[in-house]
């Protein structure tokens, strides 16, 4: 029974000449191996030609390139001039200094696995400037006042960071909308940060409400920033001051119960905290510098006086 | 479907005609008998202001004045809303609307229904008179400005149960929602009842009105956590807010303006919150006595807010958590315009305590040595014991 439903490829129906004639299911003779080699040969001999390189029955790419400089030197050719005249020792040289030189082309255009990074072309250096650039002050000739005051301006920004860097890393962050009436801008995009109990609260970033960001008596305080700056370049009152009113704060705290003190309090000693560190701000301390030693700080007080001036 | 040929001029001729009709009676009678005759369950004039009250929750007065305010800002866009027969809607019917959203508690459709609109209307004109009444109605909500005020707050407080120098009562209630599972920040909602919600911090004045509200933050957050990030606890904190006259309760003894909140806020100079624990001495059961007569203010205020303003009553289907704040500001305006303006029908609807019902009381032991020290005067004067 099986032998009867099997159909040799002899007297396949597809090999009868009447489906031969349908030129959809008409399969291409297959070309005799030689004709194919030729055929194909012709064609990339011809494309060879037309775009000016000899022909050669070496037609793969590994010794295209390996000769490709030799027979380019012929050639006059701008990135020939630049090579010293050939000698004996240099043709070898060159060949594999040129193929060096196309490998590491491709190699940035593709990703070719390791190629050894021999030649002139390099890849772009990583960029010098710093995402958030800081003042750098040498100490060492500052005098003593001043070198106290750096040294705590430093500590203080490297705790900022960590703090920042806390709120990015174990935090979960949520966004809102917040309305707040006491305000006379009164709706806030706001990210909260989460940490247990602890909450804090940051302005959303890339938000166009950040530019809009008002204080407590609804100023904007970029300006109020900007007026600080220039108010505080000439006194350093404002820092004691502010000190004094941190003591005084935290002296008033009196936790009852210890336990439940941590749900709470902890919210409003960080918030506390992170008020001293903003309102203390790192700038009024360096504006403190004095001017005398201009020359040894010039980046920070140039800017100290750049700011006055305006 | 769209508006027929000619109708929409028409219309537009009545609106205009129809908003000056709005402020006088007999124009707004017959922008009534015309929407009474739209409105499922028909609103008739003739049938006294009653039934327009028990529908939009707001007297024939009040919804004039809500007309006036929200007019420019929700006509100055050109895109119009009709009804499904076709007919532009005028200010009066948008406002109608938007009231009868944000008072019933109804769905979209149901709403929609009930005007003969469609749903997609019922959102886009509500959030349009939310935007508008945020705008315009702003100055109804905010912190007593004029000395004169202020010291009839505080004279009404004493009236209540005898709290000298005392300018408000801080509360907070929750907005409950049904969030999506899929909503990646679902937890931070979860409060402290299982219940998804957004917290509303209100500070109410002797009248039941709104002086400072904020909304917004997640129900996981504490009572005293959301206290400190407003901007009320800022000013307070740095003396610029509750700085006025300070009273002298007896030689030496002076109290400072405070308000008064539950044993949920920490105790502050200017947060008095009442004696915590059993078998207080007298005088400390009597000033917590007074201090809790005193509280019910707030609760009532916020118990009213959300019996009117139902929407934000029961549990909100997955609303939009940026946009809702803006709606829990906008009821809380309408809720102090209804105070403003002496509507009669704030009067006669009942008084209830009951506003965030299963939530129990948070307790915070923070405390302030100086602040514990005034509440020990204050309970000490209350009781008449305070040497002179």
């Amino acid at each position: 029974m099986a032998s009867e439903t099997l159909i040799s490829p002899s007297d396949s129906p597809l090999n009868s000449s009447k489906l031969l004639d349908v030129p959809a299911t008409k399969p291409p003779p297959p070309p005799p191996p030689h004709s194919n080699r030729l055929q194909s040969s012709k064609w990339l001999h011809r494309l060879r030609a037309a775009r000016g390189f000899p022909e050669s029955d070496h037609i793969d790419l590994e010794h295209f390139l390996s000769t490709s400089v030799q027979k380019i030197d012929v050639t006059d050719s701008p990135l020939t001039r630049k090579i010293p005249p050939p000698d004996e020792s240099f043709d070898d040289n060159g060949a594999v200094q040129g193929r060096d030189l196309i490998n590491n082309v491709l190699s940035e255009l593709f990703h070719m696995g390791e190629i050894e990074d021999k030649s002139r072309i390099k890849r772009k250096k990583s960029c010098r400037k710093q995402h958030c650039p800081r003042i750098c002050v040498d100490i060492d000739r500052l005098p003593s006042s001043s070198r106290l005051k750096v040294k705590q301006v430093t500590k203080r920004v490297e705790q900022e960071d960590e703090e920042e860097e806390e709120e990015e890393k174990g935090h979960s962050q949520t966004e809102v909308t917040v309305i707040d009436t006491s305000v006379p801008c009164w709706k806030f995009e706001k990210l909260l940060y989460r940490s247990k109990n602890v909450w804090k609260v940051g302005d959303k970033k890339g938000n166009g409400d950040r530019k809009k960001r008002v204080n407590d008596n609804g100023e904007d305080v970029q300006k109020k920033k900007k007026k600080l700056k220039l108010k505080l370049c000439s006194s350093s009152k404002y820092v004691d001051k502010e000190q004094a009113m941190l003591l005084s704060k935290s002296d008033r705290m009196v936790a009852v119960n210890e336990k439940k003190r941590d749900n709470c309090s902890q919210v409003q000693e960080k918030s506390l905290c992170k008020k001293q560190i903003d309102e203390g701000s790192s700038v009024i301390l360096i504006k403190s510098i004095p001017t005398t030693n201009k020359k040894n700080v010039s980046g920070v007080s140039n800017g100290c006086v750049k700011s006055m001036q305006r | 479907m769209g508006p027929i040929r000619g109708s929409k001029k028409k219309r537009k001729i009545e609106f205009e005609n129809g908003f000056d009709c709005g402020s006088s009676e007999e124009g707004s009678v017959d922008w009534l008998d015309e929407l009474s005759k739209r409105i499922v369950g028909s609103v008739s004039p003739s049938k006294g202001v009653d039934q327009f009250e028990s529908v939009f929750k707001v007297s024939r007065k009040t919804f004039n004045y809500i007309c006036s305010l929200v007019s420019e800002p929700m006509m100055a866009k050109t895109t119009k809303f009709v009804f499904l027969n076709g007919e532009s809607m005028s200010l009066n019917d948008q406002v109608a609307l938007a009231l009868r959203r944000l008072s019933s508690g109804d769905s979209l459709i149901g709403v929609a229904n009930f005007f003969g609109t469609n749903h997609s209307t019922v959102s886009q004109v509500t959030w349009r008179f939310v935007a508008a009444i945020e705008e315009r109605g702003l100055h109804h909500l905010q912190w007593p400005s004029s000395e004169e005020e202020i010291t009839q707050i505080k004279s009404k407080f004493e009236n209540i149960r005898g709290l000298p120098n005392c300018c408000g009562v801080i509360d907070t209630t929750h907005i409950m929602m049904l969030l999506s599972a899929t909503d990646q920040t679902i937890d931070v909602w979860l409060d402290r009842k299982d219940n998804h919600s957004m917290i509303l911090q209100v500070i109410v004045d002797p009248d039941m009105r709104f002086r400072d509200i904020v909304t917004g933050y997640p129900g996981k957050m504490d009572d005293a956590s959301v206290l400190q990030k407003s901007y009320f606890f800022n000013l307070s904190e740095k003396g610029k807010r509750l700085n006025g006259n300070k009273l002298k309760l007896s030689e030496g003894t002076e109290i400072q303006e405070y308000i008064v909140g539950d044993s949920g806020f920490p105790l502050l100079p200017w947060l008095i919150t009442p004696y915590q624990g059993r078998e207080l001495p007298e005088t400390k059961t009597e000033f917590n006595k007074r201090h809790f007569a005193t509280r019910l203010v707030a609760q009532r205020a916020l118990a009213r807010l959300k019996d009117v303003w139902r929407m934000i009553h029961g549990v909100l289907w997955r609303p939009d958590k940026n946009r809702l704040p803006r709606v829990i500001l906008a009821c809380c305006i309408l809720h102090n315009i209804v105070i403003d303006m002496e509507d009669d029908a704030f009067d006669e609807l009942s008084l209830t305590g009951q506003h965030d019902s299963g939530y129990r009381a948070e307790v915070c032991d923070m405390a302030d040595k100086k602040a514990s020290l005034s509440r020990d005067k204050l309970a000490l004067y209350l009781s008449g014991k305070l040497p002179v």
